[in-house]
This record gives C-alpha cells, structure tokens and sequence, in this order.
C-alpha cells in the first residue's frame, strides 16, 4: 500500500481556529525509523509539534504506539533522531521530569490503591506533599471517592484514569497519551477531553494517540496520520482534507426535486454517482469543492429548492479511512 | 531509593512464592528436632554450622535469593510496570539499588529467620561437645555469613531476572541445583566460581580457628572472601543498571 505523505495547513478557517504557530518545537521527529528483526515498524518519521494538542492516528500495527514508546525513550531508534523539550529521549532521566506518559498496556501494580499509584508516581517524580498531589490528581480523573481501593479491582475505565492521573501528577509541559480513552463512558471522555484541552491551553503539549476519532476531532486541531509505519498525513484535519482532491466524498443534498437535480449534477465534472434516496440525493465526487460552486447554479436552473447540503465524510475517520485505503 | 525498595518489598512479600519458601526454611529447624531427639549426646553448634554449609548454604539460600531476586525486577518487566520507574527522573542506579536493598532483605530476613530456628533448637544443646570446648557466639558468623550471600545471591539474580525475565528463573534454578548444590561441592577448583565458597569463607573466618572453624576447611581468609563477594555485588550492580540502561521495553 503505497502512502502518499500530506502536509497542510489550513487556509480557509478562521484565525482562532488556526493551529498557532509554535514559537519553538516541543517535539522533534527526524529521519526517525525502527525496525525489529526484519519487520519494519516506522519508516523514516519526520515531524515537530509544539504546543496544543495533536493527534496520532492510524489503523492497528501503523505504528502508533511504537512512536509513542521511541517518543518517551521506551525503545531507541534504529536510525534518526528524537528530541523532546530540546533534549535527547532515551536514558535521560531529568527530561522525565517534564514529561509524563499514559502507557496503552494494561499493566498496573494491582497491590496498591489508587492513591498509592498516584503517589508513588508524585514520590518518584519528587512532587512536593506528594499525598495531597496524588488526591489533585485523582480528583482531576473523577476518581476521589474510589481513591483507596485496589487498582487490581478497577474497571479497564477506572484503571486508565489512574494511569492518567499518574501522568498528570507531577504537571508536566509534555504528555503523551496512548490511547487514554479507552473504557472511559460517554460523559467520562467528555470529561477528559476537556480537561486536556484545559491542559493545552495552558501550553502543555499533548500527543494523543486515539482510535476514537470524533472525540479527538473535537480537541486536536493538528493530526499525524501514520500508516504502514509511514506518516501519511500532517498537519490540520480540515486542510488535509481540502488537500486530498482527487478523494471521492459523498455529500447528502436535499431538495425540492432530487430525480431532476441528479440529471443536471451527473453532468459535472467529477461526479461518480449519484443516488436517489427518498427526498434526498446521494451524491459521490471527486471534485467536492466543483460540486460546491456548481450546486447553486444547478438548481437555480431546474428551479429545484435546496434544504439541506451535508458532507458526509468530513470526519476524521473518513480521512483516516481514506489514506489506509490508499 | 527507598520508594522502590518499599514498593519492592510489597510486591514480593505477597504470594504463594512466600509460603512455599517458608516452608523450604522451616525445614533446618525441623531436621535439628529431629538430631536433637535422636541423639542422648547432641552437639547442636556442630550439627547448625555443618547444616549452614551443606543446606542452607548451597541450596536454601541460593533458591531464596533466585526466587524473590529474580522477580524484583524481572516481573515489572514481565507485568510492563517497569516504565512507571524508567520514565522518572530518578537514575538508573537508584533503582538497581533500591531493588537491591528490598530483594536482600526480604531473602536475608528469610533465611536469617531460617538460621536463628535452627540456632535456638540445635545450637543451644551442646551437651556432646568436647570438654572444654569454648565455640563462642556461633549465631553471630552464621547470620553475617547468610547476610553476605543474601546481598551477593541476591545481586546476581537481580540481573539474571532482568536480562532474562522468563528464562531467568529455570537458568537460575539449574545453576543453583548443579552448580552451587553440587558442583562446587565436588572440588575446590569448581568452587572457585561458586559465591557458596567465598560466603562459606566468611563463616570459617568468624567462627575463628577452633573446632567449628574447621570443619568446611577453607582456605581462604576472611577478608580476601568479603572482597570477592563485595567485588560479585559491585559488579552485579553495575551489570544491571547498564541493562537497565539499554532496556527496550516490549
């Protein structure tokens, strides 16, 4: 599967929506590959992030996780380089005190209560009253009042709050998130999202790897695509997608007359199909953006009514889709 | 340091690990019940030093250590805890250290409590010895001696366990059983690679020339053992913090 690597921008949101142009990296990928045995897990990885949050997205085995772990010196490269914080990641222990990490794996010390975990992490991180700390923290993930029960008794959501709340312990500037949804509810990622956008907008930088797309997309402005071990895409969400022209998307359009509508768009360029369901129109391009500056004119010639025009693929899973498709 | 040594402790300290090792020590204890029943004449500090250098010595004390020094580290490996103390910015050492120090006392309070059992029901009945024999403190050498192995056994298999979290304990176990239990029983020169000679030599030279002293013959002095077996925690030490540097984890 060939990846083609998309790097953008956005031009057309307004400027508040801009991802901010970071005055100095936080995060610095170059050249990075590595490779166990013969099995390639990333390939020649190059990125900088700064402050905010940014996403890590791709399918299972892209690679995520692996990057992830080379980011926070888990594992070395088997070429290029890593800097977080302007420092080398690997073996550099007073770096870890500016950095926290929510592991993916499951493994906790199922002996200790939640506040010992926490603690134990506000100890190692040499935190002030690393108690009281612990109980912030713990309060953060909305896990106060199970505070000293056995983590070996959590739920897979409870056990990755306090796996958050250990990250969180010790107010770090960068954070790297494995998959830290994961068994959370509904209300519980809410939560958690706007806690890391509140962390973000105190400058932290958050790396969150998540297959939960919709509620990254809400949070993360920029993202990093990684697939097959590649980065496939960088940049902001909404300015890849504009990017990606010759991508198909579909668009739902409702109007007064969908049977005299679909004869006029099959005739534009770049439409591929186009379906009649019910009082709706289905319609699938490849020049999304054509279809758009048409549409008007379209139906002002067939004096046909539009109620309703949706993209239906904006989503960052449909990105995603499309450049593992690829 | 003491952070992990405490964590350490609770880790190991739980488990049936403990109580099958509880009862492998109650062992000496029991067979001294047995020797001090059997025998109209026992002489109890023989029968303790000669356990201490044929049982606890190169079997017990080595399967202790192999047994909670192996996980101290080995299992955070195994469990993919081991991040939670990489990933602070604590060094490398202190965490060798700190594992060290909890593995060490867990084994040598074990085995201590081994010996002081076997001290108070053999050690104390001396009714066989010779006339006139003057022994001294003999739990005095047999707890320096055990302390001495515990830390060397224990810092040994610290780094088996870490560099070979799954292998570590069935290549741990072999060496124990052939190596220490056997093989350095069977001559002097096998003995030379064997922490049981230098630990045994420690023992030799606290209990003095008398009697008891005797009885293992070695023949090398105290000082020149301690500073092998100081040289075998150093190194071990150093061996493990520099893979625990270059670990990568799964």
């Amino acid at each position: 599967m060939g990846v083609e690597m998309v790097r953008a921008q956005s031009e057309d949101r307004p400027a508040a929506e801009q991802p901010r142009l970071r005055p100095a990296a936080t995060i610095e990928v170059r050249g990075v590959s590595k490779w166990f045995g013969e099995k390639v897990a990333v390939s020649d990885l190059s990125f900088a992030i700064g402050p905010g949050i940014t996403a890590l997205l791709g399918p299972n085995g892209a690679g995520k996780s692996t990057t992830l772990k080379l980011l926070t010196g888990q594992i070395r490269p088997s070429q290029g380089t890593l800097r977080v914080l302007g420092q080398p990641v690997a073996d550099n222990p007073p770096l870890y005190r500016r950095v926290g990490l929510v592991p993916e794996q499951e493994g906790v010390y199922p002996f200790l209560s939640a506040l010992e975990f926490v603690e134990l992490a506000a100890r190692l991180q040499r935190v002030p009253n690393p108690r009281e700390a612990a109980r912030r923290a713990l309060r953060l993930v909305e896990l106060e009042d199970v505070a000293g029960r056995s983590i070996g008794g959590f739920s897979k959501g409870m056990r990755q709050r306090a796996k958050i709340a250990q990250a969180l312990v010790h107010d770090p500037e960068v954070l790297f998130l494995d998959e830290p949804l994961t068994g959370a509810d509904p209300r519980q990622r809410l939560a958690l999202m706007e806690t890391f956008g509140l962390l973000a907008g105190q400058g932290k930088t958050l790396l969150i790897s998540s297959h939960i797309l919709n509620e990254v997309e809400k949070v993360a402005a920029n993202v990093l695509v990684i697939v097959n071990g590649k980065l496939a895409a960088e940049g902001d969400f909404h300015a890849i997608r504009g990017l990606m022209e010759d991508r198909p998307r579909r668009v739902q359009i409702a109007c007064s007359d969908p049977r005299a509508l679909a004869a006029e768009l099959i005739r534009l360029a770049g439409t591929r199909s186009v379906a009649i369901e019910g009082d709706r129109l289905m319609v699938e391009t490849a020049q999304a953006v054509e279809l758009y500056r048409m549409l008007p004119q379209a139906a002002r010639r067939a004096a046909i009514r539009l109620t309703e025009i949706a993209g239906l693929d904006e989503d960052l899973e449909s990105v995603f889709r499309y450049l593992v498709s690829r | 340091m003491i952070t992990v040594a405490l964590l350490t402790l609770r880790a190991l300290g739980r488990g049936r690990r403990l109580l099958v090792i509880g009862v492998l020590l109650a062992v000496p204890a029991l067979l001294a019940l047995a020797y001090d029943a059997s025998e109209s004449q026992p002489d109890g500090q023989r029968f303790a030093v000669q356990l201490f250098g044929t049982l606890i010595l190169p079997v017990l004390l080595p399967l202790t250590a192999l047994t909670f020094a192996t996980s101290a580290l080995g299992s955070e490996v195994e469990d993919r805890t081991l991040l939670y103390l990489t990933l602070r910015p604590i060094s490398r050492l202190s965490i060798v250290l700190g594992k060290l120090l909890a593995a060490a006392a867990i084994i040598g309070g074990l085995t201590g409590l081994s010996v002081l059992a076997l001290y108070l029901v053999a050690g104390t009945h001396s009714a066989g010895a010779p006339p006139g024999a003057h022994d001294g403190n003999v739990l005095g050498p047999l707890m320096a001696a055990d302390l001495l192995g515990s830390l060397a056994y224990g810092a040994l298999f610290l780094l088996v366990g870490l560099a070979a979290p799954r292998r570590g304990l069935l290549g741990g176990f072999v060496y124990v059983l052939v190596w220490e239990g056997i093989a350095a029983g069977l001559s002097g020169a096998l003995a030379t690679f064997s922490i049981r000679r230098y630990v045994q030599g420690t023992l030799d030279a606290g209990l003095g020339a008398g009697r008891l002293g005797a009885i293992q013959r070695s023949d090398l002095s105290g000082v020149a053992c301690s500073i092998v077996l100081a040289g075998i925690v150093l190194l071990s030490i150093a061996a493990t913090t520099t893979v625990l540097r270059r670990i990568q984890l799964p």
